[in-house]
């Protein structure tokens, strides 16, 4: 019974939102402008099949963009951890690149690689970089100086010391960088097709302002949301598997 | 440091070897962006960009930030806390800069449609870290306070202010959001700004502007960021 009112009260929260969504429609009575729950329902069933070529399209770009930074970013962040020097040295250069957005070097990916999935690519590994960079790094970094010590007292060294200790006691911040870099991409690759990408969620929407039909721009932002929401728990639950 | 000026100067040199003036516009060195920069700074552009881009952040963020505020406190706790995150939790995950084509669609190209989306997008930031911070408060400290007398105005208070250095984390992380979201909405349709700053870069064929841009970028991010903390700072010694 206590299970059912804790479901209860943000049920409640989401019919008021519907609700006044349904009103402010029916009161508008502008279809065009605001069209109400049904009319969306419609478009997404009536455009499924762009909506899930569209939701592909981005999903296997956030997905290779991202795949490629952890590539990168794994390594090099728990290098960094584990070697002061190293990071000092990078520090600098990283500050200094990590405030611009990744979806602004498109346009001059545009200019120099040209159209095509290849700079969509790079703006997600850009954007998924840095978040999965600095959490590998602090994920090494403050793992407790005596695990580590006391691992190598009891005779890890190198390799080993790296894998059975150092990596997995980085992890629970690592999947927080990699968590944080999924996301952070996700919203770059939105903003690179709504600017030049072709193809994807993001120029379905763009195309749906042209076209002006906010239906379709609804239905696209609540797949976008949808998807958002599904990976991110996916991530979510990797991770809680991955700390046992 | 010096692996960033070292880098700067590889850049420069390899560019002065390998490529023609032609090319130099196409790829630009760092001796061209600084070239470019004066050549915006000094016909005012720059300056131009930069201050229509922070008003539009200024007003916008400041707007979504003082709704997440409070929509972050009223959601932390209760029955009426619930009902009020449900709805915010389900459009939280659709990215702000997706709102734009619809925003253009309902206000236009304007100056008010920009301020919408930076609103919307720091509102969301806010009210999440508000909402986290006001759940942390630790009960003990809340409990203690009752124990030594304090009656609901002191307790409230004894929240508030625990749960400050929270809240202000969530309107810096609002107003980093802020940035980001507004190059995206000044991309699709502003006339004016640093987002166009940069896209003039393709549009003229000229990367150094948008080099130029992205510094200008850089600079104002971190600009807002010192500003709000040192906002911050002044709130948290005055209470």
């Amino acid at each position: 019974m206590k299970r059912l009112a804790a479901l209860g009260w943000p049920a409640l929260g989401v019919v008021t939102l519907v609700l006044l969504w349904v009103g402010a429609a029916l009161y508008m009575g502008k279809p065009h402008v605001l069209p109400g729950p049904w009319a969306v329902a419609e478009t997404m069933f009536s455009m499924r099949g762009p909506l899930v070529v569209a939701a592909a399209k981005s999903l296997s770009r956030v997905g290779v963009g991202w795949l490629a930074a952890a590539a990168v970013a794994l390594p090099a962040g728990w290098a960094m951890g584990a070697v002061p020097a190293l990071d000092r040295e990078l520090r600098a250069l990283l500050s200094l690149l990590r405030p611009i957005p990744p979806f602004v070097w498109l346009p001059l990916l545009l200019l120099w690689v040209g159209i095509g999935e290849p700079s969509s690519w790079m703006v997600c590994f850009v954007a998924a970089l840095f978040p999965i960079l600095a959490h590998a790094r602090q994920g090494v970094a403050e793992t407790p100086v005596a695990l580590a010590a006391a691992a190598e007292n009891l005779g890890a060294t190198g390799l080993h010391l790296w894998a059975r200790v150092r990596v997995p006691a980085a992890l629970p911040l690592t999947f927080t960088g990699l968590k944080a870099g999924w996301s952070l991409a996700w919203m770059s690759v939105v903003a690179a097709e709504l600017v030049g990408a072709d193809g994807g969620l993001g120029q379905l929407i763009l195309d749906s302002r042209n076209l002006a039909r906010p239906d379709l721009a609804m239905s696209g932002m609540a797949v976008l949301g949808a998807v958002a929401a599904v990976t991110g728990g996916l991530l979510g639950w990797a991770e809680r598997r991955v700390a046992e | 440091m010096r692996l960033t000026v070292l880098l700067v100067a590889a850049w420069e040199l390899l560019g002065r070897l390998l490529l023609d003036a032609h090319d130099a516009n196409f790829v630009p060195m760092p001796s061209g962006v600084a070239v470019e920069l004066f050549a915006v700074a000094g016909s005012g552009e720059l300056w131009a960009a930069l201050w229509r881009s922070a008003l539009r952040v200024a007003v916008g963020g400041s707007v979504g930030a003082a709704l997440g505020v409070l929509a972050g406190a009223l959601g932390a706790s209760g029955r009426a806390g619930a009902v009020l995150r449900a709805p915010l939790a389900l459009l939280r995950p659709i990215p702000p800069i997706a709102w734009i084509p619809l925003t253009l669609l309902w206000f236009g190209v304007s100056e008010l449609q920009q301020v919408v989306i930076l609103a919307g997008a720091t509102f969301h930031v806010v009210a999440l870290g508000v909402g986290d911070a006001a759940r942390r408060v630790p009960e003990g400290l809340v409990a203690a306070a009752r124990n030594l007398g304090a009656g609901v105005g002191l307790t409230t208070e004894v929240r508030v202010r625990a749960a400050l250095p929270g809240v202000l984390t969530a309107v810096r992380e609002g107003f980093a959001v802020a940035w980001f979201v507004l190059v995206a909405a000044e991309f699709v349709s502003a006339a004016q700004g640093v987002g166009v700053l940069v896209l003039e870069g393709r549009d003229l064929l000229l990367p150094a502007r948008t080099f130029v841009g992205m510094g200008a970028l850089a600079a104002a991010g971190a600009l807002t960021d010192w500003a709000v903390r040192g906002a911050s700072g002044w709130l948290v010694r005055w209470t």
